[in-house]
């Protein structure tokens, strides 16, 4: 029934538009404000100023004002995250016969002696044009998490922490999933469910749609039906899974982020840090229980930072991830994975 | 590209003048005329940010402005009191009693303010910029940075209260 709002808007009061006057003085407040806001650089070329009153005035503006480097207050985060998708999106796809990822691995957890300890480590995970799959993980140390953790450390005599180099020489590289599985992606589970599966291949997942609502179709149509998972999660796995650690176009991305952001449970939250004090906006999805897994994005470039799970653990102050990878590098090349000497299994086939 | 100074001009002159009348509409010109200088501020600032490729220059300017409001709800609920208390304003020219289609002759702008005033936020947009902005559901998704099936839902559920309020038949 479109009349209903035809009928708003007919019967609503207008106003009257602004005077030439009002308008002159609107102008003005604007270049005010943009007096307000730190100069150019120097040596910055003046901007285009015509002839005409307004483009002298909003061309004065344009001049005095910074570029966009930070967001100003009233941009929503979804306004944010919509144009870091953007700026995403416009990237090339990149070119190369490999697409590796190297993440830094992190867990913050309670260790043996029962005060927080924080667990880092280097994964690279890789795909190859024939089905090669790569990866390996490498730990890099174990500390005691915070002054206060770190004071009870020492006073247990300060003993040596593992995982950390040197802990087990028989196993300094592992595979930390299984390769043959690599690309397959699996829905939550719920209690006694079956879950939901999906084994693409590379190339099948470079095809995929850009555009958020050809992209949730299309994954909809993966979606097994009459099984456990909803279909809900079954797009919060695998759209979040698009966006880490497997191949996709930076469309597909892009699509991937404004999927998630419509889906139920979903919010977007902006200037969230990741451990390693990159600001970006968020996706935060729901897990399980009081879980919270937030995607960090970067808000210039859209690329992903990390993916960081948020939980009331105790002893981590609230807001602290207790789990994250950080993204270290993500892209294509054609140098050839090559694992570790003597890491077993670390290379494989999908 | 609406990245050259000289462009926003364009901007500016093309759009000012709707973007003040909505923002009048919603909450009274004493509270329009600054969230007008504002959104346009806001949006030479983020002109960089905006994407061309993900919809029209007018959806993200109403996007802004709607957004500015919602720091303003209090002052756009006044409004909406005031006219339910009232009636229009002595300068309108007497659209309350107007009657249009199937809707009875009983319905006034107080009638009309007071539902207003009595939906949620999210509905108020949603209808607001369709009703006044003239905006399509994809335009206003855009605008809000919503999903569009949320946009019809808000829609559907300020329908059904519009009806249930002024009375009439779907």
């Amino acid at each position: 029934m479109k009349s209903e709002f035809e009928f708003i808007d007919r019967v609503m009061p207008d106003v009257p538009p602004p005077t030439p006057a009002q308008l002159a003085a609107a102008r003005a407040r604007l270049a005010e404000a943009a007096r307000a806001t730190p100069p150019a650089a120097p040596g910055r070329r003046v901007m285009v100023l015509a002839a005409a009153a307004v483009v002298l005035v909003i061309g004065a503006i344009a001049a005095l004002m910074p570029p966009a480097a930070r967001q100003p207050a009233a941009a929503t985060p979804s306004q944010v995250l919509a144009a870091a998708a953007g700026r995403l999106a416009a990237q090339p796809p990149g070119a190369g016969r490999y697409w590796r990822m190297e993440t830094e691995e992190l867990l913050r957890t309670k260790g043996v002696d029962g005060y927080l300890v924080e667990e880092r480590g280097l994964d690279v995970l890789a795909f190859g044009p024939d089905g090669d799959v790569y990866g390996w993980y490498e730990a890099v140390s174990t500390t005691p998490y915070g002054a206060k953790n770190t004071e009870t450390w020492r006073r247990a005599g300060s003993p040596r922490l593992c995982p950390a180099p040197g802990c087990d020489e028989n196993l300094r590289h592992y595979p930390r999933q299984a390769l043959d599985e690599a690309l397959t992606f699996h829905a939550v589970r719920r209690p006694g469910g079956g879950g939901a599966r999906w084994a693409p291949t590379r190339a099948e997942l470079l095809a995929l749609p850009q555009e958020a609502a050809a992209l949730k179709a299309e994954l909809s149509k993966r979606y097994p039906a009459g099984g456990s998972v909803s279909r809900a999660d079954w797009l919060l796995e695998t759209g979040s899974r698009l966006v880490l650690n497997v191949p996709a176009t930076p469309g597909t991305r892009a699509a991937a982020y404004r999927m998630l952001a419509t889906l139920p449970g979903v919010s977007v939250i902006d200037d969230v840090r990741d451990p390693a004090g990159r600001a970006g906006v968020a996706l935060q999805l729901p897990a399980s229980g009081a879980d919270l897994v937030q995607l960090v994005i970067d808000r210039q470039s859209g690329d992903l930072l990390a993916v960081q799970h948020v939980a009331p653990v105790p002893g981590l102050p609230p807001g602290v991830p207790w789990s994250a990878s950080i993204i270290k590098r993500a892209g294509w090349g054609d140098a050839r994975p090559v694992p570790p000497p003597g890491c077993a299994g670390c290379a494989g086939t999908y | 590209m609406i990245t050259a100074p000289d462009a926003f001009t364009a901007v500016f002159d093309a759009h000012y003048t709707e973007i003040h009348r909505y923002l009048g509409r919603r909450a009274g010109l004493d509270v329009a005329e600054d969230l007008a200088a504002e959104t346009f501020l806001i949006a030479f600032r983020q002109r960089k940010l905006f994407d061309a490729s993900v919809g029209e220059i007018r959806p993200w300017l109403y996007g802004i402005a709607t957004n500015l409001l919602r720091r303003h709800r209090r002052a756009e609920l006044r409004h909406y009191r005031a006219l339910a208390r009232t009636g229009p304003p002595p300068d309108d020219d007497g659209h309350d009693q107007r009657v249009v289609d199937r809707l009875t002759a009983g319905v006034t702008i107080a009638r009309l303010a007071e539902l207003l005033s009595r939906l949620s936020t999210g509905e108020r947009d949603v209808v607001l910029l369709v009703a006044y902005a003239g905006l399509s559901y994809a335009e206003v998704a855009h605008a809000l940075n919503v999903a569009e099936g949320t946009v019809a839902s808000r829609l559907s559920r300020a329908r059904t209260k519009m009806r249930e309020a002024l009375g009439v038949e779907a």
